[in-house]
This record gives C-alpha cells, structure tokens and sequence, in this order.
C-alpha cells in the first residue's frame, strides 16, 4: 500500500472551498513541507500569481496563518515565513507534552463507535505503510491526518483548534531535520500503538503512548540541533 | 482600564492597524456579552459607528470567528456564538493543564521588572471590595491572568491562555448576577501573584490549579 489517495490537504474537496480557505491550506502545506523555509520572505502578488488566486484571499489566508504563527509581518518590510529556533522547539514542546497526553486520553473516553472504527482503519493503513520508500513529504502528511483524527475524536473543539496549530508547528520543525533524524520510520510507527489504544478505549495506555510520542520527538530533534 | 489596553497586539512597534484596534474593540464587547450570545452581528453598521472602514471590521470579523467568539453562516450572516455549558468543561480541560504551568514557569523564569508588576497587581486587587462594580473586578480578573501568562515567558502559552480566558470570561459575566462571590475570587489572586513574585513554582501551581476548578465547580453549582 502507497499513500497515494492520501489528501495531502486531508480529506477536504478543494473546490468546495472558498478560495481564502484554500489559499490558507495550500501555502500552510508549503510552509509545513519547507517549500517556503523558515525566514523566507513571502512576497503577497508572486504567491497569488503562483496559485493563480486572486491577492485578496492570498492576503486573507496569510493574516490567518500569521496568527497561527507560520509566518509574520513588519511593517514597511514585509511577511516572512516564521524562523525556528531552540527556544521555539521548547515552547511548543511545553504544550504539546501537556496536551496531547490529555488529547489521547479524551479521544479514548469520548469516541463513538463510528470514530473508532474510523481510527482502527488509520491504524491498519499506517502498519501496512511500507515506510521506507514513502516519500517523506506524503510521510509527513499522513502523520499530519493521524494526528488530526486523535484531535477530531476528543469531541472538544477548544482543544483540537489548538493541537491542530501545534502539530502544524511541530511538523514543520520535523520536516527541517527530516534527513538527518534516523527514527521516522518508528515514530510513524508509534501511531500505530497510540490509534489500537484510543480505539480501544484504553485512556491510560493512549495517554502514556502519547506522551512517549512527543517526548521522543522533542529528544530526537535535540540529539542533533 | 479597558481589555484593549491590555491587548496582546499591543501597539509598541506603532504597527497596530485599524483592523487590529476593530478586533481589540469587537472582543471585549463579546467578552464582556455588551454584544450578548447569539446576537446579530452587522459589519455595515459597526463600521459606521467605529469610524473604520468596512475591510477592517470584517478582518476582526474573520479573527474573532477564528476565536469562536462569532460565526458566520453563508447567506444568513454573523453572529456572537452561544455560551455553551459544554464550553464550559471543554475549557476547563486545556486550562487544568495549561494555567498551573503557565504560573510554575513564571515563578521560576519572570524577570524583575515582571514580578514588580505582578506585585503592584497584587496590591491593587487587595484594595478591591465587595461593593465594586462585578465587571470592573472581571476587567482585574483579566489583567491578573494576561500578566501571569506574559511571565511565563512562553509566547506560544500566552496566546492559548488568552483565548481561553475570553471563554472563560464570557462564562463568568453570564452568571455575573447569580455569583455574589466575585470579588473574593479575584482577591484569591494575591496569594497566587505573592507565590509567583516569591519564586515557588509548586505553590503557584497548586494555587492555580485549586482556582481554575473552583471557577468550573462555582459555574456547575448554579447550573
């Protein structure tokens, strides 16, 4: 199995959208997959040419994605894609170690039958990835999809508002290191463990695996910064 | 004292536009329900009456739905979202965990000019009495915590607590008349800003902790 048929965007009908939406999700994938690098500046017309949108929902889309901190503007000088530093990694660390415990916990207690069985097929699909020879890229956003059916699954839409913007930020750091970190392969992996326990209904195992998760994430990307 | 003067978009760089200060004006209302749950929500008409443009107001528009502060139905238009008792747990489950780190980490990281702030938010508050008008103790309620989440150092931490406290905030000005207890709630503060300035980030924590799930259990108790 390939992850081809794999929405990179997830599993949203692009046309159906009005175009600030889809502005908002085609350049959050170039920032998270690194086509825009961090620190890179992100000139409004040339991006709105390059999706062939207009400038208003280009503009629209970039407000939004500055208050999702992946980029951010200064008067007189322009918009940039938002840098990546070690004191970021911790700050977004710091969250995601609190809350994605209690994410995966939730999702475990509060998920219908139909979620469940909904993550069980995730959770088939990810252990029948053949990892090695994905493209990282399409790795990364089914990791990206994994993640946002745990948050979808709590049933509490404060929560997966924010987890949703954390992970954006904590892929995105992934991504910069994607070469060099030796572990992929497992920590796609973990999802495997982290979706059979939710499904489950297995909130103390669910939480502890997360926690795992995102702690060995922090760690791997230490190792080497 | 007003929210917006405690904004997070606070204008020292001169960069704040007339969208931001349409934001700043449009959430306090929401979160203060002078825009009550539920209402309608005219673009035309509040840009008239801002003296901004119509693009700024419908810029803040799109921020506060992105804040569930309002939504937008196609053809029918805007409106304050509803305060939802499920809201009520819902944020209360982010800021069990959240807030008492937010106030262990700024007890060991605020800088000295932080915690002289907090100090003199400390005194302010002990001179607050129980006859004080409940929404301007709200308003020290809300300038406690955006001082507490400043501290933390943590930019990523301060903007989640803000969005949750205007939640929360909404939640406590709904039962303002069935809450006689306001001031003493907030007072609860000074032993919380004290542990801070102090340095003790287990006590703060268990302050915090203690305060946030005495909030959820006063709302539940009138329910």
């Amino acid at each position: 199995m390939t992850v081809v048929g794999v929405e990179s965007l997830g599993e949203v009908d692009l046309a159906a959208m009005s175009f600030a939406d889809q502005a908002y999700l085609v350049i959050q994938d170039k920032l998270i997959m690194l086509d825009i690098r961090p620190n890179e500046a992100i000139v409004e017309s040339d991006l709105a040419a390059q999706l062939k949108l207009g400038r208003t929902p280009v503009r629209e889309a970039l407000k939004r994605l500055e208050s999702d901190r992946l980029v951010v503007s200064f008067p007189r000088r322009g918009t940039f894609a938002t840098g990546v530093d070690v004191a970021e990694l911790r700050h977004i660390s710091q969250i995601r170690v609190n809350l994605e415990p209690v994410a995966a916990r939730a999702a475990a207690d509060n998920a219908s039958a139909a979620m469940c069985e909904h993550l069980l097929d995730l959770a088939e699909r990810t252990a029948a990835l053949n990892i090695e020879n994905i493209d990282r890229h399409e790795l990364m956003r089914w990791d990206l999809r994994v993640h946002r059916a745990i948050y979808r699954a709590t049933g509490n839409p404060h929560l997966e508002d924010v987890l949703i913007r954390y992970d954006n930020l904590a892929t995105r750091i992934f991504c910069l290191f994607l070469d060099r970190l030796p572990t992929v392969a497992r920590h796609v992996g973990e999802h495997t463990d982290l979706l059979r326990a939710i499904a489950a209904g297995d909130g103390d195992a669910a939480a502890a695996i997360a926690l795992q998760h995102v702690t060995g994430f922090e760690e791997a990307i230490r190792a080497i910064v | 004292m007003t929210l917006s003067e405690l904004s997070f978009v606070d204008g020292e760089d001169g960069a704040e536009t007339n969208a931001d200060r349409a934001y700043e004006i449009l959430r306090e209302r929401l979160v203060m329900l002078d825009i009550r749950p539920g209402e309608p929500i005219n673009d035309e008409r509040l840009a008239a009456e801002l003296g901004f443009g119509r693009t700024p107001v419908r810029e803040a528009l799109k921020r506060l739905e992105r804040d569930r502060l309002v939504i937008a139905y196609p053809r029918r238009g805007t409106f304050a979202t509803a305060v939802d008792m499920t809201d009520l747990a819902d944020i209360s489950e982010i800021r069990k965990q959240l807030e008492p780190m937010a106030a262990a980490r700024a007890a060991r990281t605020a800088s000295s000019e932080s915690r002289a702030r907090l100090t003199s938010l400390a005194e302010a508050i002990v001179g607050i009495d129980d006859t004080d008008d409940p929404r301007e103790v709200l308003r020290h309620d809300v300038h406690v915590h955006r001082e507490i989440y400043r501290a933390s150092g943590n930019p990523h931490l301060e903007t989640i607590l803000v969005g949750l406290d205007a939640h929360a905030t909404r939640i406590w000005c709904l039962f303002l008349d069935r809450l006689p207890d306001v001031a003493s709630h907030v007072r609860e503060h000074i032993g919380l800003l004290q542990a801070i300035v102090a340095g003790d980030g287990e006590a703060a924590a268990a302050l915090t902790l203690a305060h946030v799930t005495g909030f959820e259990q006063a709302i539940r108790a009138l329910l």
